[in-house]
């Protein structure tokens, strides 16, 4: 089993400590910039904190290809805060006025990526509150979706819901 | 711009506000569908139970007369508000929603919702068909969705022989193993001291007796929890003696049990309340006109988890229990609303405001919340029923 993982991991320095000691992870970037946190940290990522579990702690330099080095900080932080039960409503406020929808979208993926519950339902919300007064045509960019209805079907899909239709932002909020 | 991943949109859709989710059926042909899917509408329903409560106002207005039906000076508009806008800003003005008013739906009386249904019923008085001195009065029921705006046509009708001896009691509720609303009538006639019980499972529109209810005298309204029906009762034991239990109606089975209340409650003054608390059965009562306390059952069913979750004084309440003559003490009637974390929120008839009170830190501020004139105002005034306003939660939950 072990022989399998370092295989799969041989473009990686595997460092032998002790697996009980508290040495920090390295979190690595898709960009290959390198993140040392705390192992209480790798903890509350689900993702890697399995990695470290199945290779007995072995080893410490988690590759995240998926992540940039844009994100991972964010990422971190928000961890850190969960940690320290100081998660409030100002704090999550504060966190995502700092983001706009495009980078929303990429944490949204890394904390689904990298399995942090909190972080994907805390993102589910925002980008939920972001969508909700939006139109359909915004919305259908935002998330990339297909508009797969025949012209009729979506007329008269839209007609039997018109009422839902009043009070939509105009799209040129869009700040992407 | 970036794809997100379909499980990842659906994670998304589900804490969306209805509107907004119905306005999205229109996205695609697949979302449209997935928007419909029960187990979509089950996962919303959660999410809204936890992350989105509302509290429904009812604001009750002067409406035309006619001579018919019981309740016809009134109509009434349920208006829902976020809970916790409604701690963070206690002043509001409460505006009508024009699809919200209940007389357009020829039902005029509240009985309860369940996952965000709202039963109704309306009844008429039959002045040509009276037998004796008895004037038959019609019922029947409407099942409303406020937040997809589906209501159902009218169901269950029945006609009772009105007597001024019987009483009726009309609950509504969820077996959820089989999605299954019951609408269940309970008639109790004080002079023939007899119960009669019967269920209706929404979509059926049979009335089926049910015969193992045992007859007790119904004092509350009822309360949902765990899909069982709950009412204050009374019941005769062995010696004739009066108690008061909660009687429990199971909507799987159909039922009855019943459950005792708390052991030290000998000294309750006639305002207990019963009603639901973070999720638990409650049990509410003034205390030697000093202090109000509230007990919890933990567990439902369960006569060992009562647990007195409050004892607080009136004083701390800031209520003045000065007056003792009968008006007053009619209008002296604390009942819990709801419980967030630390804050408690209270409804004070005689203030007719709600009390918020924060037991960590013993801090207190009162709601100011004001009826705004509604749309069909004719200047006729309305205002704000806080005894029929409860917690609610917007569901896409079909109309059957």
């Amino acid at each position: 089993m072990a022989e399998e993982v370092s295989s799969q991991m041989n473009s990686l320095s595997i460092s032998e400590t002790n697996p009980s000691s508290s040495a920090t992870i390295s979190l690595v970037s898709g960009d290959d910039i390198v993140f040392k946190v705390e192992p209480t940290i790798a903890k509350e990522m689900e993702t890697v904190q399995s990695f470290i579990d199945e290779t007995d702690g072995k080893i410490t330099t988690i590759p995240l290809p998926n992540i940039s080095s844009h994100d991972l900080p964010y990422v971190i932080e928000y961890c850190e805060k969960s940690i320290a039960g100081k998660i409030t409503k100002e704090f999550e406020a504060e966190f995502v006025k700092k983001l706009n929808n495009e980078e929303v979208k990429e944490l949204f993926l890394a904390a689904n990526y990298l399995n942090i519950k909190k972080l994907l339902d805390f993102l589910s919300q925002v980008i939920a509150d972001r969508i909700a007064n939006k139109s359909v045509e915004y919305v259908r960019r935002y998330f990339g979706i297909e508009n797969d209805f025949t012209p009729e079907e979506e007329a008269k899909l839209r007609e039997e819901l018109a009422w839902t239709f009043t009070g939509v932002d105009p799209d040129d909020e869009d700040e992407n | 711009m970036m794809v997100l991943p379909n499980d990842l949109i659906t994670e998304v859709l589900s804490v969306l506000p209805v509107k907004s989710l119905l306005r999205f059926k229109c996205l695609s042909d697949p979302l449209n569908t997935l928007i419909s899917d029960p187990a979509f509408v089950k996962l919303h329903l959660k999410r809204s139970k936890r992350q989105n409560l509302l509290f429904s106002f009812v604001k009750c207005h002067e409406a035309e007369i006619s001579e018919s039906a019981i309740y016809s000076w009134l109509d009434c508009n349920l208006v829902p508000y976020p809970i916790p806008r409604l701690l963070d800003n206690s002043s509001l003005t409460l505006f009508d929603g024009v699809n919200y008013y209940l007389n357009n739906k020829g039902c005029r009386r509240i009985i309860g919702s369940c996952n965000g249904l709202i039963l109704l019923t309306g009844d008429f008085i039959n002045h040509k068909g009276n037998v004796g001195e008895y004037r038959p009065i019609d019922y029947w029921f409407c099942v409303w969705n406020p937040a997809t705006r589906r209501v159902s046509k009218n169901f269950g009708h029945f006609r009772e022989y009105g007597s001024s001896s019987k009483h009726f009691f009309f609950a509504f509720g969820c077996d959820n193993s089989k999605d299954t609303y019951k609408v269940v009538s309970c008639c109790y006639d004080l002079y023939e001291l007899t119960s009669d019980v019967k269920v209706l499972s929404l979509g059926d529109d049979v009335w089926r007796k049910v015969e193992t209810f045992p007859v007790v005298r119904l004092l509350s309204d009822y309360v949902y929890m765990s899909e069982t029906l709950n009412w204050l009762a009374i019941q005769n034991d062995d010696i004739g003696a009066e108690k008061i239990v909660i009687g429990s109606f199971d909507l799987r089975t159909e039922t009855f049990n019943q459950y005792l209340l708390p052991r030290y409650f000998d000294e309750v003054s006639r305002e207990a309340v019963f009603g639901v608390l973070e999720g638990c059965i409650s049990f509410s009562y003034g205390y030697k006109e000093t202090h109000f306390v509230i007990w919890q059952m933990k567990q439902f069913g369960v006569q060992d988890s009562w647990t007195r979750l409050l004892k607080v004084s009136y004083e701390n309440l800031q209520i003045g229990y000065a007056n003792s003559n009968l008006s007053s003490r009619y209008n002296f009637y604390v009942m819990p609303l709801f419980l967030l974390n630390d804050t408690l929120v209270l409804m004070s008839r005689q203030e007719s405001q709600a009390i918020i009170y924060n037991w960590r830190d013993n801090r207190v501020k009162r709601t100011k919340v004001i009826a705004g004139n509604g749309i069909k105002d004719t200047g006729n005034s309305c205002y704000l029923s806080w005894e029929f306003s409860k917690d609610f939660v917007e569901s896409l939950v079909p109309i059957f």
